[in-house]
């Protein structure tokens, strides 16, 4: 007999990467992933840089934007097209070096248990993982999460963490219209909205230089915010 | 009729025909710019009822009274052109969007 709920393997489990300019520490970023046998698919969002030369000599999954269109974007374009090659898991992954592969296994297992939907990784919810975050930025982000309970209704001990693992039912029921960085706000309202089983699940944010200095700023908050509003008024 | 009648007159009737053929719209739009520029060529045409009406609604001077009604004019067209931008983003995005599926690329461990 037939095993209807085929157990998911590394390979069916999709990792969308969003590339923007990240020509410098991409390669670096995909070879941990690629090594632990998953699916990686690159997003290149209309890179000027190297980005995609240097992607030309990696087994991934190669997309590219022929335009700049922002991180949400790159995302649901990356969603769509794991959809479409049969992935049973999805994980959203920063290009920047952020984001430890080590953490993916760890972060799908409330979905491979079937115990959620959708599993959002959090920086906040183990002392040695809040102890890297530099303390301004920690204050940034404890104002962020106060931000996105009040736009979202959903409560969450981190914000705007790029770092979440999807079933493909609930992938497939995600559509990111916030084509900037506006999408973390918004995924989260769309789960709340759907309906969707989340938790929250520790995971390693590595601070470097390069992430610092890549890092989103108060007007990129201000943005934000803004977006989120004028969202509201223009649906 | 006096010169600066005449010169805007021309420019809300410029106004009409640059909005009905650069941005084919719904009913509702192309209905607000007529009532725009016909209250203001009426406007131009006679003074004195600005004058009147600014008394009536307590703005003081006939000026006033076209300014700010112009004024909530404007706000209201940055906003239907945000709406306009808002929507080509979108086309844009699925473009995009189409072109990198049918795009893209798997390569397989050499």
């Amino acid at each position: 007999m037939k095993n209807v709920s085929a157990p998911v393997t590394a390979h069916d489990t999709f990792v969308i990467v969003p590339a923007f300019n990240e020509g410098e520490v991409v390669v670096q970023t995909l070879q941990p992933l690629i090594r632990a046998g998953f699916s990686v698919v690159v997003v290149d969002d209309g890179s000027a840089d190297a980005t995609g030369d240097k992607l030309s000599a990696l087994a991934v999954h190669c997309l590219r934007h022929p335009v700049n269109l922002g991180q949400g974007a790159a995302l649901q374009t990356g969603m769509d097209y794991a959809l479409q090659q049969g992935a049973k898991i999805l994980v959203h992954f920063d290009s920047d070096g952020q984001h430890q592969a080590g953490d993916i296994e760890r972060l799908i297992q409330p979905i491979l248990r079937g115990e959620a939907d959708v599993v959002l990784g959090s920086r906040f919810l183990r002392p040695q993982d809040a102890g890297q975050v530099p303390p301004t930025r920690r204050m940034f982000l404890k104002i962020a999460v106060w931000v996105n309970w009040l736009l979202t209704g959903v409560r969450l001990s981190d914000a705007h963490n790029g770092f979440r693992a999807l079933s493909a039912s609930a992938a497939s029921q995600i559509d990111l219209r916030e084509n900037g960085f506006a999408h973390a706000s918004e995924i989260v309202q769309q789960i709340r909205e759907r309906k969707l089983r989340w938790v929250e699940c520790p995971v390693t944010i590595r601070y470097t230089e390069y992430t610092r200095a890549k890092g989103q700023s108060w007007w990129n908050a201000f943005n934000i915010v803004m977006d989120l509003m004028l969202r509201r008024i223009f649906r | 009729m006096r010169i600066i009648q005449f010169l805007l007159i021309l420019i809300f009737a410029l106004t009409v025909i640059a909005y009905f053929r650069r941005w084919r719209s719904r009913l509702r739009d192309r209905a607000l710019v007529i009532v725009f520029a016909l209250a203001g060529s009426a406007f131009v045409l006679f003074p004195g009822v600005t004058a009147r009406l600014a008394a009536l609604t307590g703005v003081g001077r006939g000026v006033d009274f076209v300014i700010y009604l112009a004024m909530a004019g404007l706000a209201f067209f940055c906003f239907l052109l945000y709406a306009q931008q808002r929507e080509t983003d979108r086309k844009l995005t699925e473009l995009t969007r189409v072109i990198a599926l049918t795009t893209a690329q798997e390569r397989v461990k050499s």
